[in-house]
């Protein structure tokens, strides 16, 4: 047992190295708490969180929540203080509030850190070296990959057994020792960390005159070595002198734990809160067991597996639960650690296979808690933010409906839209669209605007994405376009950003629906998806764009159609056919606007090819051929083989290819001379029989035209066969006077004059 | 047998060439190792990855690559449970489960080659019909397999390409790998494995057409994937060894280093391989074929052979595009579409492949 060194400030401190979150630093912490009986408790977090202390004891919070210190005016300014129910500070609260001690917390106050401003803190970061963790260096010491590894082994997943008190002085002893070599060898504690420690001592100081009795104070272990420093209380106060302030307010806000992971960006993160979690219910039960700790993880890994419809039989997670244990066997563990659990799923429950369980990796260990706060909520910044822009942009809440119309070619207008559009993602629907003619060049909106003290909640609950309107409203892109897995879907998200002018939410959003559009199936969705972008493209709107990355999309969504199109039209039910012809017709224009040469080729290319395939389905290979016919990529007598060749299928098919290609009304069949002459020819080559069965088919396929416009075409079949076996070409008729009087205008309208 | 016998062997078996390695780990072996294996797991793994022996014999390494997959996979065994090792050709699957087989039974020579022509008999018994009609059936009468063997001896049975063999034949092995009994029912006995026995079954991922497992089977086995080179510069170098190694032994013409056109076929093969660029940024359709590195080799063999023969002493764009084409393009319909999306998305804009995109589409 290592004897507690006396602290060089007082024999009564007790000074308490921890890792943010760790669920096993927490274990001992509660251990520690209860045999040391502290008159206070001191907590590294910022004082003006003091105040919102108390809650923690009551019912209005359930963790993962955060101290939310901000502020106000500025609310890109704010930090958060996380907690989970197994971080060691969330523990020594409850442990302090339920034994009716005073709890203070030390760390310097966010008025000042939050007054350091940004171009500082660059400036900060360029100067100095990362801070050497000095957990590495007694990793090395250890031969464990790294200080990370290192702790979690020794204390996070070490059960929280042995003496408590033993065990903080022991981590106090190799962190202080450590942190002089890396400071030997490295550049000097950082200023931040120098003008941190200084508060802290400062405030141990102070709580060691003001009680009798232990003082426990509860750090991060890197700060243990910092706070034993001997240094006087003048030389502590010069250090904290004169530092800029600002006004800072504090509130309690829900938290995730995905927000809770590293990948989220807010200072100390854990890799894993599922784990960490897990880890914590393990040390809270009396009986802790390996193969019940191993087999409960796998046990939920199965089940998560098995909710994605993965094999995963209960057998098998009792099977990777021994694998487990065997393997830390192997390497001379305790207890199973994450990569263990990991490993053992991998062999046993996915056949090796890392794909299930990459789909199930963010629930297992990420997990889904979402923290909540009720009770009396503070005013929070997103209300704020929405209360300058309402300020700002003139429009007032108020719960009588009215409806507003915007011009978005006007500043105004547009900043309106703007943000009722990004409030409609935080699911505030203050506003609905009437007219959503929005995106496709029009420059207009309607809004019906009414305001219900439900979205004060909405907002609330909105806050976990972020502290401004235009944040969150990204994160809440970002988060359902990494989500989502439907093109048409993705492509509702791409255009949800660009009217709420979220531009790099959007380049995100892009970037997501390309890698999607690579594994759709559905190129009718894809198609589909092209027709709004070209659109958007070719015309603008009212809105910045990032028109690069929409070009590569919409690009690359073509590339996608053109070269799966042709084994993409084998094989479609009736139905499916028929809204694949819908799309196939919207993706053809949308390519005569959007200015890529390539594209069309490639797209007549596969044209061609449908045509050409026999396992076309009948209505895409009629409308193919049209297309063709019309832009004259294939000959007249090409076109009338080909033609003939798929009316000669069974008379379903033939019918569907019929209606297809035909479709677009009687009007066109009559002025498309060779369209007509083709139709016409095939119908008057048929012998008799063949014309009988074919008769239905037929009838079937000019129903879709009107009586007056049917009866216009028979005309138009006979005048057309008159004026086609004669002259292909309808001569003018220049010996009518009236006529020769008005061609010369005519020519110049027509804009033939020259030619003729 | 007798050492000169040995001596005259093409190839020795893993146990015979490493036997100072085995006997080294086994003398300094001090940890508890489970029944009748001949090296507690630690040693096992030591003997697979390298290290050194207790008295300090250096022990080579076996395998080069992941030692937590040699870890799980020794694990595995220790579970008494049956091991699978997949991956693609080239990725030491055989390798790695004779040179475990050796450490753990000392002998790696239980082996089954599975085949589409394997059945039953071969796996479970089969009769001496002489004996039979002479005797009626017993014991004596019953023709041993290697699983039988094992099963008696309590040691390790390999069983190569798993997955070759049908269905029906594979799924024999159910009852012997859950209930580690076989049951003979002519003569009313079965026999019961001994501890120390377990299986080590090889088979490649994604070979696709061969006879998958049955969900049966596979539960009865943990599963470790050896996976393909890491990183571009290693699978780069293992592919310049070998098509000279190669190259060498086919006697061709020499021609100018070729490095740079072989790391673009390695890339190319990484890139449809994982469905993406290298860079991550372009999202791509996987071929159905394997793309193994061992395919990579061929195809720069085959560009070698091409531009020795045929070409101006380099090779060129046009001797590798035959071969990439050959080698990617499996299915006609699915691996034209991801070779065409590949072309257009990635290769048209990349800077210096151009002659290469174009060779392509010549050949296409």
């Amino acid at each position: 047992m290592t004897p507690w060194i006396a602290d060089t400030m007082d024999s009564r401190l007790r000074i308490l190295g921890i890792r943010h979150h760790g669920p096993g630093s927490a274990a001992l912490l509660v251990s520690a708490l209860d045999e040391l009986d502290p008159a206070v408790v001191l907590i590294e977090g910022a004082p003006e969180g003091e105040a919102l202390a108390p809650h923690v004891g009551g019912d209005a919070l359930k963790p993962p929540v955060a101290m939310l210190f901000y502020a106000p005016g500025e609310e890109k300014r704010a930090i958060f203080a996380p907690f989970a129910e197994f971080s060691p500070e969330w523990q020594a609260m409850r442990w302090a509030l339920a034994h009716g001690r005073p709890l203070r917390f030390i760390d310097w106050p966010a008025s000042v850190s939050l007054a350091v401003t940004q171009e500082e803190k660059n400036a900060d970061e360029n100067a100095e070296t990362p801070r050497a963790d000095p957990l590495d260096l007694l990793a090395q010491a250890a031969g464990v990959a790294n200080g990370e590894a290192l702790w979690n082994a020794l204390v996070e997943e070490s059960g929280g057994a042995g003496d408590p008190v033993a065990a903080f002085a022991a981590i106090g002893e190799a962190m202080t020792e450590a942190r002089r070599h890396a400071e030997e060898s490295e550049a000097a504690t950082s200023r931040r960390d120098a003008i941190r420690e200084a508060f802290m001592r400062l405030a141990i100081r102070k709580a060691l005159q003001d009680f009798d009795g232990v003082v426990v104070a509860i750090v991060g272990a890197f700060h243990v070595g910092g706070l034993r420093e001997k240094v006087s209380p003048a030389t502590d106060k010069a250090a904290i002198k004169g530092l800029a302030k600002v006004k800072v307010e504090a509130t309690w806000a829900p938290w995730t734990d995905s927000r809770l992971a590293f990948a989220s960006g807010y200072g100390a993160g854990v890799v894993s809160p599922g784990w960490f979690r897990h880890l914590w219910r393990a040390y809270r039960d009396e009986t802790f067991e390996p193969m019940c700790f191993a087999a409960g993880w796998q046990a939920r890994t199965a089940a998560l597996l098995r909710a994605e419809g993965f094999a995963a039989s209960p057998a098998s997670a009792i099977e990777a639960a021994r694998l487990t244990l065997s393997l830390c066997g192997l390497r001379d563990l305790a207890t199973p650690g994450l990569d263990e659990m990991h490993e053992g799923a991998l062999a046993a429950l996915c056949h090796g296979d890392p794909l299930p369980l990459r789909v199930v990796e963010r629930r297992l260990y990420i997990g889904e808690t979402i923290g909540e706060v009720s009770g009396d909520a503070q005013q929070n910044p997103l209300a704020r933010d929405l209360a300058l822009w309402q300020k700002r942009v003139r429009l007032e809440p108020k719960d009588i409906e009215s409806e507003i119309r915007l011009d978005l070619r006007t500043e105004a207008g547009l900043a309106k839209s703007t943000l009722l559009h990004r409030l409609l993602l935080l699911g505030v629907s203050w506003g609905t669209l009437v007219e959503a003619d929005a995106g496709r060049g029009t420059f207009r909106e309607i809004w019906r605007l009414s305001w219900r003290p439900e979205f004060s909640v909405a907002l609330a609950e909105a806050l976990i994405h972020g502290v401004t309107i235009e944040e969150a409203a990204g994160a809440i892109i970002r988060d359902r376009a990494a989500r989502c897995a439907r093109v048409m879907e993705l492509a509702e998200i791409v255009h949800a950003s660009l009217v709420a002018d979220l531009p790099d939410a959007a380049a995100e959003a892009i970037s997501a629906l390309q890698a999607l559009a690579v594994d759709a199936s559905d190129l009718t969705e894809l198609m589909l998806a092209v027709a709004p972008l070209a659109g958007v493209l070719r015309y603008g709107v009212a809105r910045r764009l990032p028109e690069e990355a929409l070009r590569a999309l919409a690009h690359a969504l073509a590339v996608e159609i053109n070269a799966g199109v042709r084994i993409g039209s084998r094989q479609l039910a009736a139905d499916v056919a028929a809204t694949r012809v819908a799309a196939m017709r919207g993706f053809d224009e949308a390519l005569a606007i959007f200015d890529a040469p390539e594209l069309v080729a490639g797209w007549r290319r596969a044209l061609t090819l449908i045509v050409e395939d026999e396992q076309s389905a009948p209505a895409v290979a009629g409308f193919a051929l049209r297309r063709l016919l019309d832009l004259g990529l294939r000959s007249a007598d090409a076109a009338a083989a080909s033609f003939a060749w798929r009316m000669s299928a069974a008379p379903l098919e033939a019918g569907a290819f019929l209606e297809s290609f035909i479709a677009g009304g009687a009007e066109i069949l009559l002025q498309d001379a060779a369209l007509l002459a083709l139709v016409d020819a095939f119908i008057v080559d048929l012998d008799d029989d063949s014309f009988l069965a074919m008769l239905p088919l037929l009838r079937r396929a000019f129903s879709a035209f009107d009586k007056a416009a049917r009866a216009r075409l028979l005309d138009g079949v006979a005048q057309g066969r008159r004026t086609l076996s004669h002259a292909p070409a309808p001569k003018l008729e220049e010996d009518d006077p009236a006529f020769a009087a008005a061609l010369p205008l005519l020519l110049r309208i027509l804009g033939l004059e020259a030619a003729s | 047998m007798t050492t000169d016998t040995n001596e005259q062997k093409l190839r020795r078996a893993a146990e015979e060439i490493f036997a100072q390695e085995l006997d080294a780990l086994r003398r300094g072996d001090d940890r508890p190792r489970p029944e009748n294996w001949l090296m507690s797991p630690q040693a096992a793994v030591t003997y697979l990855v390298g290290g050194k022996a207790k008295d300090g014999t250096p022990i080579s390494a076996k395998y080069v690559g992941n030692r937590r997959l040699v870890e799980t996979a020794v694990a595995t065994l220790a579970t008494d449970r049956a091991l699978l090792l997949l991956g693609l050709p080239g990725t030491a699957k055989s390798w790695v489960s004779e040179h475990l087989a050796a450490a753990v039974s000392g002998t790696s020579k239980r082996l089954i080659q599975c085949t589409a022509g394997t059945d039953e008999n071969q796996i479970r018994y089969g009769w001496n019909y002489a004996m039979l009609l002479a005797h009626g059936p017993s014991m004596d009468a019953l023709v041993k397999t290697p699983l039988t063997r094992a099963m008696e001896d309590g040691s390790i049975l390999r069983l190569e390409e798993l997955t070759r063999m049908g269905s029906d034949t594979q799924d024999t092995l159910i009852t012997v790998l859950s209930e580690k009994t076989l049951p003979i029912p002519e003569l009313d006995t079965s026999i019961d494995a001994r501890r120390g026995f377990n299986v080590i079954a090889t088979a490649n991922n994604r070979d696709k057409g061969v006879n998958e497992l049955s969900s049966a089977l596979k539960r009865r086995f943990n599963v470790v994937v050896l996976p393909s080179p890491a990183t571009l510069e290693e699978e780069t170098g293992i592919v310049v060894k070998r098509v000279r190694e190669t190259v060498s032994t086919l006697g061709l013409p020499p021609i100018k280093s070729p490095d740079a056109e072989l790391l673009r076929i390695v890339t190319l093969f990484r890139e449809l391989r994982d469905g993406r660029t290298l860079n991550g940024k372009i999202k791509l359709k996987t071929p159905s074929g394997s793309l193994s590195t061992a395919e990579a080799i061929s195809v720069g063999v085959g560009a070698w052979a091409e531009a020795a023969h045929f070409g101006k002493g380099a090779m060129a764009p046009e001797h590798m595009a035959a071969n990439l084409v050959g080698a990617v393009v499996k299915d006609p319909v699915q691996d034209m579409v991801a070779l065409q999306e590949y072309l257009e998305n990635v290769m048209r804009s990349r800077d210096g492949w151009d002659d290469l995109y174009g060779a392509i589409r010549d050949v296409i």
